[in-house]
């Protein structure tokens, strides 16, 4: 066909699309890699590297690059649905944005009360994993290279075992990220990035180290600091229902997906604040934030399994997770195994400690997100009216809000003592993820339901988004609640692996739902009987 | 006849409480602006007033061509739609805040001279308001609601006279007005910005211009003030830092925030303790906040959604009966 006519030139190097005179608050966008990396805080991939390796021994037989792989088909329908709710309302609030927005505000609180619960139980896990995960095996490992008696004892003493050490650790690194979050937002980041990087640094040299090991140097290894033989007996030591010898097993391939996906998928809490940064509103950067973190996180813990299991051994490390391991001096590798076995692999006692120590970075930031998130929950709520205005009270010296912070202190410090004196943190743990799913399926209901219940948001936004003429967001939005019922109906059929009590886990989540329709029903009785009318909050002005 | 809207404002308030609802920085958003009025029926107020940077920082190109229209906005391509859709595209880009600048290839690439440019943006702008005065005078003459609307510092001085030709819409930028038993005082102008906006002025001649509005003020303990500008340090006046190049200052991965108010405002507002202050200038900081006696409220901005964020405040004799901010 002729061209009649030279083709559009808008949107062209030649012509632009558009032209914006000078004006106020017209500025360059943050980086990418600047959204990224605070998307990226709240999944640090050190600690989704240890954490989905364990589904290894929670699910026997299953196949971890299977699991990970539905892991991400399952994680993009999330990602792409935050994203494009999130270009479409750049708002502060997440999940309980677009649920009280879209489909009821009651709902809203509801399902975000979950998240909240869930918030504050994981800043309980993750200062309990700073003695437990972090001071544990770094102590551990490094009495191990070292042959030290008192170090290895010390890094025992913050094992499970040692519950009350273990609480006061909890304890200690939870007041101490509260303590910063209240001295101010500029001074926690400070931190966080700092250790953030200095884990990630750490990461990177284990993972080196390892993949310029080979099977054979490692297998010597093992033999010289454990004892002859000590590699062979290990493996010989692993049952036949731990190790796919008999081929892999589908169901436990279902598990270790869920369990691998709970540990992956929950990038998309960066819409937290992700909405607070300009250019929010585009839906590409969103999409490249939200989907560019979660993907390249799950690659990356890809790459690291494969570098990991390769130069260890598939069958050795889940027999030695599995309790058959007697290492130096006698040690066991607890949860974090590629730091035990990367640091027993490390030339070199100074850069052993190093590295250990630097696996203690992933903690404090995990336990930092988690907070904020709990707080920022607090403070939307109380700008909605569901909460007093004090809630929301800020410190004009540091900008911090304080009454904020102290509730979550001391809710994580009560999840915190669950944690320490529970009888295994999975229990909790499992919980959690579980409440986490919850928010899933009331967004992705209302991402298929938006067009038709918000059309003046969605019609021409960037959230209206069509490939090959077909609209992205119900189809994501369905993806999104398939997830979350499926993930939820997952962990409840597996809840003996993943060691919580079915009951309590089945009737919590409504429990909290029912928790937030009633606060949603007092506040609203209250504030009305104080001139404030909340449905308003919440309701559309027609603009014809 | 007593509507559904109407039904709202008993809502709690005593018979001769004032309910004010007040929004700001709508940035030439259409669909804002008709929330905006129809904001007065729909929350039972007394009062509607915008607080100013009421106009659009942007011009969209629709270029004519062989085959229809095309363009690029809000991450979507346009190729050679037809006229229908090219309506449906103009006022999707107005609800969104921005012009829709229609011509050929010759007259778009002319708005590469800056002098067209600004020729183009002023009568864009100007034309906004003009369609905008119109509409309000449509929906609201005869509802007994007052409409007051002051320009920001991001305005230009051509809308004045549209806006001040009405007689719906009250201008009131510079002037202290008695509402009820209440007086209003408002300012448009903010302190000095880096990017030297129409409307801005050194703090101390703003102080000046406040205090001798305020001079004339009968009973200061029930005067409200609607000042664009929020007071400096405060949880209203928070934003990221730029540089020169207006690139966002991150520090430590996070944009580092700093206060960007006022200091004139704040020291007027100290120092006369009027019953409300009203302001916006700060999208991100949607906050309400006492400086002694004073409410202070900037309900923040979300024009480029289309959503209109304001404050409904119910007003009593010398005091605040009841406040809140609403995303509407």
């Amino acid at each position: 066909m002729a061209i009649e006519a030279p083709p559009p030139a808008v949107g062209s190097p030649s012509l632009p699309s558009a032209y914006a005179r000078k004006s106020t608050g017209l500025v360059r966008q943050i980086s990418l890699t600047g959204q990224s990396v605070f998307a990226a805080s709240g999944n640090p991939f050190g600690f989704s590297l240890v954490i989905t390796l364990f589904a290894l021994t929670l699910f026997p037989r299953s196949n971890f690059y299977i699991a990970m792989a539905i892991a991400l088909v399952c994680g993009a329908a999330s990602w792409v649905t935050f994203a494009l709710l999130s270009a479409m309302m750049p708002r502060v609030g997440g999940d309980y944005a677009f649920v009280s927005r879209i489909l009821n505000p009651a709902l809203g609180l509801g399902s975000n009360l979950s998240f909240f619960v869930g918030s504050m139980m994981a800043a309980g896990l993750w200062c309990y994993w700073v003695a437990e995960q972090g001071l544990s095996p770094a102590l551990t490992v490094i009495g191990a290279v070292t042959h030290s008696k008192s170090l290895t004892s010390a890094g025992a003493s913050f094992g499970p075992t040692h519950q009350v050490n273990c609480f006061l650790v909890a304890a200690g690194a939870l007041l101490l990220m509260s303590g910063l979050s209240a001295l101010g937002t500029r001074i926690a980041f400070r931190v966080v990035t700092a250790l953030f990087m200095i884990a990630a640094a750490g990461f990177v040299i284990d993972m080196l180290i390892l993949a310029l090991t080979s099977h054979g140097s490692f297998v010597s290894r093992i033999n010289h600091l454990a004892g002859p033989g000590s590699y062979t007996k290990t493996v010989a030591k692993g049952s036949a229902s731990l190790l796919p010898t008999h081929g892999y097993s589908v169901k436990s391939t279902i598990g270790a997906a869920y369990y691998c996906l709970s540990n992956t998928v929950f990038c998309w809490a960066g819409v937290y604040t992700i909405a607070e940064f300009r250019g929010a509103g585009q839906r590409k950067r969103q999409l490249q934030t939200m989907f560019g973190t979660g993907s390249g996180q799950i690659f990356l813990i890809l790459i690291a399994a494969f570098i990991f299991l390769h130069t260890v051994g598939y069958s050795f490390f889940i027999s030695a997770l599995g309790g058959n391991y007697n290492g130096p001096g006698g040690t066991t590798i607890g949860l974090a195994g590629y730091v035990y076995f990367a640091g027993l692999a490390t030339p070199g006692k100074l850069l052993v400690a190093i590295l250990s120590l630097s696996f203690m970075g992933w903690w404090l930031p995990g336990l930092w997100v988690n907070l904020a998130m709990a707080q920022r929950a607090l403070l939307s709520y109380s700008f909605d009216g569901l909460l007093p205005k004090r809630i929301a009270y800020v410190s004009p010296k540091t900008h911090t809000p304080l009454v904020a912070i102290a509730i979550v202190t001391v809710g994580s410090l009560a999840g915190c003592a669950w944690v320490s004196f529970s009888s295994s943190f999975f229990k909790v743990l499992g919980i959690m993820l579980l409440l986490s799913f919850v928010p899933m399926i009331f967004v992705g209901v209302a991402a298929v339901a938006v067009k038709r219940r918000r059309s003046d948001l969605y019609k021409g936004s960037p959230a209206e988004w069509r490939i090959a003429g077909v609209e992205v967001l119900p189809i994501a939005g369905a993806g999104c609640l398939f997830v979350g019922v499926a993930a939820i109906a997952t962990a409840l059929y597996f809840h003996t692996q993943l060691a919580f009590n079915i009951w309590v886990a089945g009737v919590l989540p409504f429990g909290i739902m029912a928790i937030g329709l009633t606060w949603y029903a007092v506040a609203r009785s209250v504030r009305r009987k104080h001139g404030v009318d909340l449905d308003l909050v919440y309701r559309t002005i027609p603009p014809e | 006849m007593k509507t559904f809207f109407n039904r709202r404002s008993a809502v709690g308030a005593p018979p001769n409480a004032r309910r004010l609802f007040f929004a700001t920085d709508i940035h030439g958003s259409d669909r804002c602006f008709r929330k905006f009025i129809n904001a007065g029926r729909f929350y039972g107020v007394d009062y509607l007033i915008m607080g100013g940077d009421i106009t659009g920082k942007s011009l969209v190109l629709i270029e004519q061509t062989a085959r229809g229209w095309s363009a690029q906005f809000n991450d979507h391509q346009y190729v050679d739609i037809d006229d229908e859709a090219r309506i449906a595209l103009e006022q999707n880009i107005r609800d969104h805040g921005q012009y829709p600048y229609v011509g050929d290839r010759g007259e778009l690439e002319a708005l590469a001279d800056e002098g067209y440019r600004d020729v183009a943006f002023r009568a864009a702008v100007v034309d906004g308001i003009r369609r905008w005065v119109q509409l309000a005078e449509e929906r609201l003459a005869g509802t007994g609601i007052r409409c007051f609307i002051t320009p920001g510092n991001d305005d230009y001085f051509d809308i004045d006279e549209p806006l001040q030709e009405s007689n719906v819409v009250e201008f009131v930028d510079g002037s202290t007005i008695r509402l009820d038993e209440h007086e209003m005082l408002t300012c448009g102008y903010s302190n000095i910005t880096p990017w030297g906006s129409p409307r801005e002025l050194p703090e101390e001649q703003i102080l000046k211009r406040l205090n001798d509005m305020a001079s004339g003020v009968e009973d200061r303990e029930n005067l409200i003030v609607v000042i664009h500008p929020p007071p400096f340090d405060t949880p209203l006046d928070h934003a990221p830092a730029i540089d020169g190049e207006f690139v966002v200052q991150m520090q430590s991965g996070a944009p580092k925030l700093i206060p960007v108010g006022s200091t004139a405002v704040r020291d007027f507002v100290e120092a006369q303790q009027p019953l409300l202050g009203l302001h916006g200038h700060v999208h991100e900081s949607k906050a309400s906040d006492y400086i002694g006696r004073t409410l202070c409220i900037n309900p923040g901005s979300e024009y480029t959604e289309g959503t209109l964020a304001g404050a409904i405040v119910t007003l009593g004799d010398h005091r605040v009966l009841a406040h809140q901010l609403i995303v509407g």
